[in-house]
């Protein structure tokens, strides 16, 4: 190796070196500024509501591990029900768009039919549709039905394929198992429905993960759907429970005073499960979503 | 395979079936068109009304109404009062199964009119025993729209000084009267302001942000109002004067006793820091005794520029839907919640209720018995100098869409009272013209 | 042959003809129903609708100062909130992309803000970001700087939410970052032999090879951005605090038709119209795509 090339090897090292401290310092920078609200809603939820509504400080007087015992005493606010009737939803919503899309996009990378790009280009221009240019005649139809108060309105889509995203992953997916499985499938005598179950479900786990997630996720975060349609306090999500315990100073004036401190409480129940659901299933997740983006 | 395909085809059918049928299974019995609105035509000579009737009602109420409801159903065996807790009222209504009995208010019966049943032959068969002249005759005459008596007060908000005791007694100023003036309210808050080098660690007074809450009562205080023959006014003298006032309170005016939007609030009046609020919402009694320590009380507001005259007076009330189906029931319901014994309930959930008569009750009570506010005779006094707001369906929207962005940048100091007011009447009057 | 063909065709509507009609029914239907309700001057709590043609149009393009204001908000956040969003989320995704220690924990704290609910970011940055009490200008005050009014000031509001919408870069992240890992390592040691800088590397080697996936990722935000409305909500309480500035278009249609007198007619035009508006966007980008699409892979 000549002088030159020596010493180019040690300076492209040693400018790796300083690389990486610059990396370092930068990640760990972006992590305080990620973390910092995390801090903030914590923390908040062991003020009492005196210190939450005054200047922040960054620790309270006393921790207040009594705010999490308060918030599940707030009489008429019942958590596990809440949580349980999001869980129903995020399950109904979530076996439908599985089962559907799965099928439909099998059906779509498996067969040759003259048109299909043209329909799924159609399909996939629903994504630019927004929300509200279907809203209100849904829920028309929705109450002409007489399924005001029921969660049918809010995963019935799911069980005719019209989550376009999940059946834009799948297919996505399918398109990348080669053609010659399918051809030894055949040739052992497997139906067409054997093939999908025992060839392509299997494989696409990181889009059973992925969605799991967004749904899961989805369905904490969806306040609009449920207050259209869930009427009963018994239904509520826990989305809106959050909104209950806003107003629970509220005697029916449009100016009133959240307590953030219970609220801020509330949040922290709220989102564990989905940080849990999130460290769980983190590996599939990160396949799927980058399948789903690179390929777009 | 083509047996597999098959299968599928019928799974699918089946289980799409399967849905709409379950689906429709337990729909409500559709409802039938409108008929000749009931209600109108009381039952005539001995009535014994049965029935259920159905009434959304806060979740937060539910402990206290539960009593009242139990107090109701004594007296009226046959009749059952069916509460909905917490449930949403305008969604009860677009899905067509509106309560028998619909909270409304002065703001919105107008906009609302044509799900009201007219009670006018209700109270006139029933006018002895219920006394309507006991209610005050501002909010109750509110709630009549084109001759009809479309709903009943229950009770009211209205805008008022709000102090808190602790800093004055700190600051050794004598608590506010009702014969105070603008003059004497801007120097206790001027000397209620406290700073600690550059940074104010007590505000005189409260500024409220977003809404019309405090600045059209500077506006009316000063002899100017928003609408006038259904168009904005707010480019009068006097109430550009309002405004202006509104804006010099701030720490970008003259006085500077009072935060502007990006000032620290210190929590606003809740806080603890903030001597005094204009305007307030009697809503908020609740929270105030929720907050430990915070000693607070109530007096009538200042003369303003101009006048005492200006408070923000609003009205909570019920009606009967047109298409209830056992309007009779209703009518008792709604004559014993709107009575005097629920004004007393209203009066006892810390609500101010709509009746004269429980204002003597509440002041009958020795001041050491009271919950704050102390002085609550202050309240009914202030009933005397409040204003209604327009009941132009459009008034809202076009207070906060269009006229409220104006005040904010007045409030931000980058638009003059004047200049505000000016755009904002421009802009109000074309949107009021274009939304007719 | 033919039989082959038309076996093919029956079982792919086998499979897939439960879209189809779900897609008649969930978005072809309502589109056209939102069309009609369009033409009319409906309102919930009024019993009397008529028919008025393309009157609302007519307001909304020729009378309506509200639907050019938010719409303006709307495209500045989506244009700039989009491609920032998706700058963070590169920038992250390289600084992932490097072999250090727990690179595991860094990005699962990356990814961490997609978890918290819309109504927790904002209460949570209306906290951190208040003007005179929150944490950042009370930091920017220590080092002797004045801080912004944030979401506070009608000059500083959109760019506070877009800020905030940044915050959530998470998923763009993992996409890029899988992008990332595509790049065959010999091609850096290649630039590394020839003594190119980071930069250089960054242009002539990185970027090249994600630019596909980046522009894409860039349309969709930008898309997803012309649509948001959470955020600008619960930020704006409600109705584009301060002074109309975080007015977004959603929002105006949200208010139009929800909140009294709850012109739903009204705002069946306004949705019609954003609509045409986005479809001719999506035009506009199908025919842009050719060109920097195949100008940047090979």
């Amino acid at each position: 190796m000549s002088t030159q090339g020596i010493r180019m090897a040690v300076s492209s090292r040693g400018r790796r070196e300083t690389g990486r401290t610059t990396a370092y310092v930068a990640l760990v920078l972006m992590s305080i500024v990620v973390l910092l609200p995390f801090y903030y809603l914590v923390i908040t939820s062991f003020k009492s509501f005196e210190e939450a509504i005054a200047e922040f400080k960054w620790l309270p007087a006393t921790f207040r591990f009594s705010n999490y015992a308060e918030v599940l005493a707030i009489p008429g606010f019942d958590f596990p029900r809440y949580f349980l009737n999001t869980m129903y939803i995020f399950l109904m919503k979530y076996i439908g768009t599985m089962v559907t899309c799965s099928l439909v996009a099998y059906g779509f990378v498996r067969y040759h039919f003259r048109y299909k790009e043209l329909i799924f280009a159609i399909f996939m221009s629903v994504l630019m549709l927004p929300g509200e240019l279907l809203t209100i005649p849904l829920y028309e139809a929705f109450i002409n039905l007489g399924w005001m108060d029921t969660y049918r309105p809010l995963f019935i889509g799911t069980y005719f394929a019209t989550d376009i995203f999940t059946l834009f992953l799948f297919r996505q997916f399918f398109k990348s198992v080669p053609g010659s499985l399918f051809e030894a499938a055949r040739i052992d005598g497997a139906g067409e429905l054997r093939m999908y179950a025992r060839i392509m479900l299997p494989l696409s786990r990181p889009v059973l993960v992925t969605v799991f997630l967004l749904y899961f996720t989805g369905t904490y975060n969806d306040i609009y759907g449920p207050a259209l349609y869930i009427i009963s306090e018994e239904k509520y999500v826990l989305a809106q429970c959050i909104g209950l315990i806003e107003n629970l100073y509220n005697t029916g004036s449009q100016d009133f005073l959240t307590p953030f401190h219970l609220v801020a409480a509330a949040t922290v129940f709220m989102i564990l499960p989905v940080i849990a659901v999130f460290f769980a299933g983190q590996k599939y997740f990160i396949e799927g979503v980058s399948t789903a983006g690179i390929k777009g | 395979m083509t047996r597999t395909i098959r299968t599928y085809i019928a799974v699918t059918i089946l289980a799409i079936a399967l849905v709409l049928v379950g689906g429709c299974t337990p729909a409500a019995t559709p409802t039938a068109e409108p008929t000749t609105p009931a209600g109108t035509t009381p039952t005539q000579g001995e009535v014994k009304p049965s029935g259920t009737v159905s009434v959304c009602i806060d979740i937060q109420a539910k402990t206290i109404f539960n009593q009242f409801i139990a107090r109701f159903e004594e007296k009226f065996p046959d009749i059952e009062i069916n509460a909905l807790y917490g449930k949403d009222q305008n969604a009860l209504i677009a899905a067509n199964q509106a309560p028998d009995l619909l909270k409304t208010g002065d703001l919105y019966v107008v906009s609302q009119k044509d799900l009201f049943a007219d009670l006018t032959a209700y109270i006139e068969r029933d006018k002895a025993a219920f006394k309507p002249e006991d209610f005050y005759p501002n909010a109750y005459n509110s709630l009549n729209v084109d001759g009809k008596q479309l709903a009943l007060p229950s009770f009211f908000n209205v805008g008022l000084l709000y102090y808190n005791k602790t800093l004055f007694d700190e600051s050794g100023i004598a608590y506010p009267t009702a014969d105070w003036t603008q003059e004497d309210f801007i120097s206790a808050a001027q000397a209620l302001t406290k700073m600690e080098g550059d940074k104010v660690v007590q505000w005189g007074s409260s500024t409220v942000l977003g809404w019309w809450g405090e600045w059209l009562i500077h506006v009316r205080q000063a002899g100017g109002d928003w609408m006038v023959d259904g168009k904005c006014a707010l480019d009068t003298p006097e109430a550009i004067a309002g405004l202006d006032f509104f804006f010099q309170r701030t720490t970008k005016g003259q006085y500077k006793f009072a935060p502007s939007p990006t000032d620290d609030a210190l929590g606003g009046f809740a806080g603890g820091k903030t001597a005094m609020e204009y305007g307030g919402h009697t809503g908020l009694w609740v929270s105030y005794n929720a907050i430990s320590g915070f000693n607070w009380d109530i007096a009538v507001l200042p003369k303003g520029l101009k006048t005492n005259v200006g408070a923000e007076f609003a009205v909570d009330a019920y009606g009967m839907y047109k298409e209830s189906k056992n309007p009779d029931a209703t009518w008792e319901f709604l004559k014993f919640w709107t009575g005097t014994e629920g004004a007393e309930l209203m009066s006892d959930m810390g609500r101010p209720a709509a009746r004269m008569s429980v204002a003597e009750t509440v002041k009958a009570i020795p001041m050491e018995e009271r919950a704050n506010p102390k002085s609550i005779e202050a309240l009914f006094d202030a009933v005397a100098t409040g204003l209604t707001l327009p009941t132009d369906p459009n008034f809202i929207n076009c207070t906060q869409q269009v006229v409220q962005p104006y005040i904010d940048k007045m409030l931000e100091g980058k638009l003059t009272a004047a200049e505000a007011a000016t755009e904002a009447t421009i802009k109000a009057n074309e949107y009021l013209e274009a939304n007719k | 042959m033919k039989s082959i063909a038309r076996r093919e065709a029956r079982n792919f509507l086998a499979f897939t003809g439960i879209s189809l009609l779900g897609f008649a029914i969930f978005y072809v239907y309502p589109v056209i129903r939102t069309f009609y309700l369009s033409l009319t001057n409906t309102r919930v709590g009024v019993d009397a609708v008529d028919f008025l043609g393309f009157r609302n149009y007519e307001q909304i393009l020729l009378k309506d100062p509200l639907f050019w204001h938010s719409m303006r908000q709307s495209f500045l956040f989506s244009f700039i909130a989009g491609p920032l969003s998706l700058l963070v989320a590169l920038y992250a995704a390289m600084l992932l992309n490097r072999k250090v220690r727990f690179i595991g924990v860094f990005r699962t704290i990356f990814f961490l803000p997609f978890v918290i609910p819309t109504f927790a970011v904002a209460s949570v940055f209306k906290g951190f970001l208040h003007p005179s009490s929150g944490i950042i200008n009370r930091v920017l005050s220590y080092l002797g700087i004045q801080g912004p009014g944030w979401y506070m000031d009608s000059s500083s509001a959109l760019a506070t939410l877009i800020l905030i919408s940044s915050w959530g870069f998470g998923v763009s992240m993992l996409i890029f970052l899988a992008a990332l890992q595509n790049v065959p390592a010999s091609y850096y040691e290649v630039a590394d032999l020839d003594g190119a800088s980071g930069f250089q590397k960054f242009r002539y080697v990185t970027f090249p090879f994600i630019s596909p996936v980046f522009f894409f990722n860039v349309v969709l935000a930008t898309i997803n951005g012309l649509k948001s409305f959470n955020l600008a909500f619960l930020m704006g309480r409600g109705l584009g605090f301060p002074a109309n500035s975080t007015l977004l278009f959603p929002v105006y249609l949200f208010v139009t038709a929800f909140r009294m007198p709850y012109k739903l007619g009204y705002a069946s035009a306004l949705a019609w119209v954003f609509f045409l508006v986005i479809m001719a966007l999506t035009g506009l980008n199908f025919l842009l795509s050719r060109y920097y699409v195949n100008e940047d892979v090979e």
